[in-house]
């Protein structure tokens, strides 16, 4: 039973810190340029296909992961820059409607491009070398990959905080953040600092999805099942908090791996529960602050 | 603005007409008074492989028709439409298909809702429906009426298929672990499987279960768990991507090969495309629609080559909707026109020609009842990719009596 | 009749006499589509009643388009009910999940009143996929009966064009009147609204209890055209179709949503005809629309026609 449920931890520990990647670049961006993105999870797609076509690029070979996991989430990320100049940039000064439905389009879109690119086909990566194999820890077994999962989740965490809080990018990111037209007032380039955050949510979620790829499957329509997770995650955590996307992912990928334990069938409405919980009691989430 | 609005129109046209070309392939033959066959299945979505694994059947059997001078000297076309795995945009279509289009029949759908959507429907029409993918025995069974038939096999003789298989090949295996989808078609599936292994296996036990949900990325602590109990055998009818990942996982925590698996559709072509030397399932069975490189005449070679050569892929429900397709131009032929009623009387009981061998669509409940394939999990030789060896043979005594599905309807 | 201007009046009347007329020169699969058209033209100015008059954006719309359908499903199926008390008891009942539904959604604003509707419509979606033997889980339930007389293509156009005629003229009198310019007021200034004592909470929440009511009605009327439901009805997805129509036909006019729902219907239907790569076609459309024309196709339309009147 303990081996169970200590399985069901590190799983669901693994899963969130993939959502976390996910999550935290949606909410930077909604923290930032005050847009929700709802195509967001289409980068973590793009990423995942990146990963394969990379991986298997000089033929299968599990060593090429690691040059995969460098340049899937740049290729995410200059794409992800590509889109924010060309389509996202006139719908800053718009309502939250318009943002929503012309992301929601831009789904379509990429969803269409990656299907024209790699076809209907899904694809496998290998969990890299020197990762394969498990590792025996209290009575149960856990995977080497897992456990580097796990681990990326709170490297990143501290990547992000020292971006943000130790380099000038961050201050002035931070500062735009917490007030655009004074920003731009004091002579900061607004609209290069908005370009900037964007491809850096981007990567992130760019490399999520190439993390993920050894663990699962690379397949059509996986961008829709992260989406409204991930909605869930920042609403849990807090619109804009980094901290709060963190604990969010931790919160719900624990809640849906343990929840299974408990009640298995109606585990999927956990997470919809919580949303509704945080947004009745406290909407600005766990470590969001009150407009 | 107005530039604007130009400029942006025009690259609009440029890519519909792109994409238009594209996909030229799809557009309706250019003849002037075919017969139509309407078509609905996932062309978006993760299922998509599916249709692109059965849809050549429908278009190898349509160009071999045609070459034979057609039906009732009228050429036979297909209109290919998206259901999008959905019984709401699939009845849409539908609609339009019979009631626009005027096809004579429809033919395929994957989910089995949408499949008892579009029954429900082509009963009210009075049309044709060939199901070409979608499992569930309940639509042929308590849920079947005149119109709906099943060109491939059903879930329930497959999960039939794999218990005698397993006791086969692995033995009177005692101890059980389910870890099967949470949706009533997991859930129905293991009722079969284990109702049928108890049979064969009279003190077969249960030691342990779990339901995750379709689309689970993580399977690590149901297969800890399995890993953690005595259990000797392994069922599931997790499938595709689901499926690869449970068993990348289960070779990752080195579970493999320590007890004996058995999935469902683990022998598929669109799973064990997948499986080669350094990847695969190591004592699993699987079980198969059509388990082509296991078949050894050389009609079935010509077929699988004609698919492969034509479409680029290999066939997998292709050769249920291939082999149903033909029988209905024959049987359109024979009636001598096109009669819905006539031409049902003409198919029930009838024998398909098929590159596995004669196959009857049977009077009673309009299910063609083709076998199914159950072998382990390894090397073929001469082909590419690890599949089931040497498949067991699962025949038409693994479907319900027409006495059962008569009570079942009755109920 | 000083509601409605003399223009209008006329405009309305010849739609009327179009769509009265329409099934006898087109084919009976064009007449199915209409219906369509019909049943998503009140769903999308339904949930406009909230978006465009409200500037309450609901991400849960499909939550009650579905409860509408399930209601009248269940009652006919489970309970016995002749379709007529179900096709009612459906938008009533989905009133009365609104009221406390709403009554926590609009203590919201902006994106967390999106959200939070989100979550009340996916828990809803929830309860009907996993409850199998009550509400038919995720094999939805099939073959619901509706009279003799509905029975046909034709007579249910009629229906149904009946029935979007009463809504539309019950919710153009809602947002003309009174209540309705308070609400319009409060979605353009909520700060000055308060300072003149109106209870914004209340005005918002009866807002939202109308705007289920008429999208169950939609609900309702599609569960009799289909006779099935199933739980997608309920998925977001259905939320994002609504919200495409109301922004494509135009939030700011009461007849856009209805533009909108012809429109993107026609143009689902004419692409797929074409391509099977209708999503990155129907994207670029919303891209275009939303970049281009904010104000939806009939605003669009609007503006190029007071713009000329002006002159």
């Amino acid at each position: 039973m303990f081996e169970l449920i200590l399985g069901q931890f590190t799983s669901g520990l693994s899963v969130g810190m993939v959502f976390f990647l996910i999550a935290v670049g949606l909410s930077m961006v909604f923290g930032t340029l005050r847009v929700l993105n709802v195509a967001h999870a289409s980068f973590y797609m793009l990423g995942a296909y990146l990963c394969y076509t990379i991986t298997h690029f000089l033929g299968p070979s599990s060593g090429m992961f690691w040059i995969a996991l460098i340049l899937a989430p740049i290729g995410v990320a200059i794409f992800g820059g590509i889109l924010e100049l060309l389509v996202l940039r006139p719908i800053y000064k718009r309502e939250l409607l318009y943002q929503l439905i012309l992301t929601f389009g831009l789904i379509l879109i990429i969803g269409d491009i990656v299907k024209l690119t790699w076809g209907v086909q899904f694809y496998q990566v290998n969990i890299p070398w020197p990762l394969l194999g498990t590792v025996s820890f209290l009575g149960t077994r856990l995977s080497y990959y897992h456990i580097f999962m796990i681990a990326m989740g709170p490297i990143i965490l501290i990547l992000i905080w020292g971006l943000l809080h130790k380099t000038r990018l961050g201050s002035v990111i931070r500062a735009v953040t917490y007030n655009r037209d004074m920003s731009s007032a004091l002579g900061v380039n607004v609209s290069l600092v908005y370009t900037i955050v964007f491809m850096f949510a981007s990567w992130l979620a760019g490399l999520g999805g190439t993390l993920m790829a050894p663990m699962a499957s690379v397949f059509l329509g996986m961008d829709t099942t992260v989406t409204i997770e991930c909605f869930i995650i920042i609403v849990i955590g807090g619109f804009g908090s980094t901290g709060g996307a963190f604990l969010g992912a931790i919160v719900f990928g624990l809640a849906n791996s343990l929840g299974i334990l408990v009640l298995p069938k109606q585990a999927i409405a956990f997470g919809f529960i919580a949303m509704a919980a945080v947004l009745i009691v406290r909407p600005w989430g766990l470590l969001g602050k009150p407009e | 603005m107005i530039k604007k609005l130009l400029t942006f129109g025009l690259i609009f046209m440029v890519l519909f007409v792109l994409a238009a070309l594209a996909s030229a392939q799809q557009k309706g033959l250019d003849w002037n008074n075919p017969i139509k066959i309407g078509y609905l299945n996932p062309l978006t979505g993760p299922a998509t492989l599916t249709t692109s694994l059965d849809l050549p059947g429908v278009r190898l059997a349509i160009e071999e028709v045609n070459a034979a001078g057609g039906v009732l000297g009228r050429p036979l076309t297909v209109i290919p439409r998206d259901d999008k795995l959905n019984p709401e945009h699939a009845l849409r279509e539908a609609k339009d298909l019979v009631v626009n289009e005027k096809v004579f029949w429809l033919h395929g759908v994957t989910s089995s809702g949408v499949a008892r959507a579009i029954s429900q429907y082509a009963r009210d029409q009075k049309k044709i429906f060939a199901i070409s993918v979608a499992k569930s025995e309940k639509l042929t069974g308590e849920w079947g009426h005149r119109y709906v038939f099943r060109s491939t096999n059903n879930v329930e003789m497959e999960n039939i298929g794999i218990a005698k298989a397993a006791k086969e090949i692995f033995g009177p295996l005692k101890k059980i672990y389910n870890l099967s989808p949470d949706y009533e078609g997991g859930h129905a599936g293991w009722r079969t499987f284990f109702d049928s292994y108890k049979k064969l296996v009279p003190d077969a036990t249960l030691v342990g279960e779990a339901w995750p949900k379709l689309g689970t990325q993580d399977f690590t602590p149901n297969l800890t768990a399995i890993m953690n109990s005595n259990a000797e055998l392994m069922f599931t009818s997790f499938y595709q991507t689901d499926a690869l990942t449970m068993i990348k996982q289960s070779i990752a925590l080195g579970l493999d090969g320590k007890i004996a698996m058995s999935g469902v559709w683990w022998g598929m072509y669109a799973m064990c495309q997948k499986f080669n030397k350094d990847f695969y399932p190591k004592k699993t069975i699987g079980g198969s629609t059509y388990a082509f490189w296991g078949i050894d005449t050389a009609e079935n070679k010509r077929f699988v080559e004609n698919i492969k050569s034509k479409f680029g892929v290999y066939p997998e429900y292709a050769v249920n909707s291939y082999a149903f397709v033909k029988a209905m131009a024959k049987a359109i032929n024979k009636v001598g026109a096109l009669d819905t009623e006539k031409v049902i009387n003409a198919l029930e009981g009838a024998i398909m020609e098929s590159p596995v061998g004669p196959v009857e669509i049977r009077a009673c409940d309009h299910q063609a009842l083709w076998p199914s394939y159950v072998g382990l999990i390894g090397e073929v030789p001469g082909w590419d990719f690890y599949a089931s060896k040497k498949p067991i043979v699962i025949g038409r005594e693994a479907y319900p009596t027409c006495e059962e599905i008569d009570k079942l309807r009755k109920k | 009749m000083n509601i409605i201007g003399r223009e209008k009046l006329v405009f309305c009347a010849i739609f009327l006499a179009i769509f009265i007329t329409l099934p006898f020169f087109v084919g009976g699969g064009w007449t199915s589509l209409i219906i369509e058209m019909f049943i998503m033209a009140i769903a999308a100015t339904a949930a406009n009643l909230m978006a465009g008059y409200g500037g309450m954006v609901s991400f849960g719309v499909a939550g009650f388009y579905g409860a509408g359908a399930y209601i009248t499903a269940l009652l006919i199926t489970k309970a016995g009910f002749p379709f007529g008390v179900a096709l009612v008891a459906g938008p009533v009942g989905a009133s009365i999940i609104a009221l406390p539904i709403g009554w926590f959604c609009v203590r919201r604003t902006a994106i967390y009143f999106s959200m939070l509707s989100l979550a009340f419509a996916q828990l809803m979606y929830v309860i009907v996929y996993t409850w199998y033997s009550f509400a038919g889980g995720d094999d939805g339930i099939v073959g619901i009966p509706i009279p003799a007389f509905l029975n046909s293509t034709l007579s249910y156009y009629y229906f149904t064009l009946a029935i979007m005629v009463i809504c539309l003229i019950a919710m153009w009198l809602i947002v003309n009147s009174p209540f309705g310019k308070t609400i319009q007021a409060l979605r353009e200034n909520q700060e000055r609204a308060n300072f003149i004592g109106i209870n914004i909470r209340r005005y918002q929440h009866a807002i939202f209890i109308i705007s289920s009511f008429f999208l169950a009605v939609a609900g309702s009327l599609y569960c009799g055209f289909n006779q099935n439901v199933f739980a997608d009805y309920m998925f977001w997805t259905k939320t994002f179709d609504i919200i495409i129509v109301y922004l494509l036909g135009g939030i700011y006019i009461f007849i856009g949503p209805t533009i909108g729902a012809i429109i993107y219907i026609l143009a689902n239907k004419i692409i797929i005809r074409y391509t099977e790569y209708w999503p990155i076609i129907l994207g670029m459309m919303i891209v275009f629309i939303t970049l281009f024309m904010p104000n939806g196709v009939a605003g669009f339309i609007w503006n190029r026609i007071s713009t000329t009147k002006k002159q």
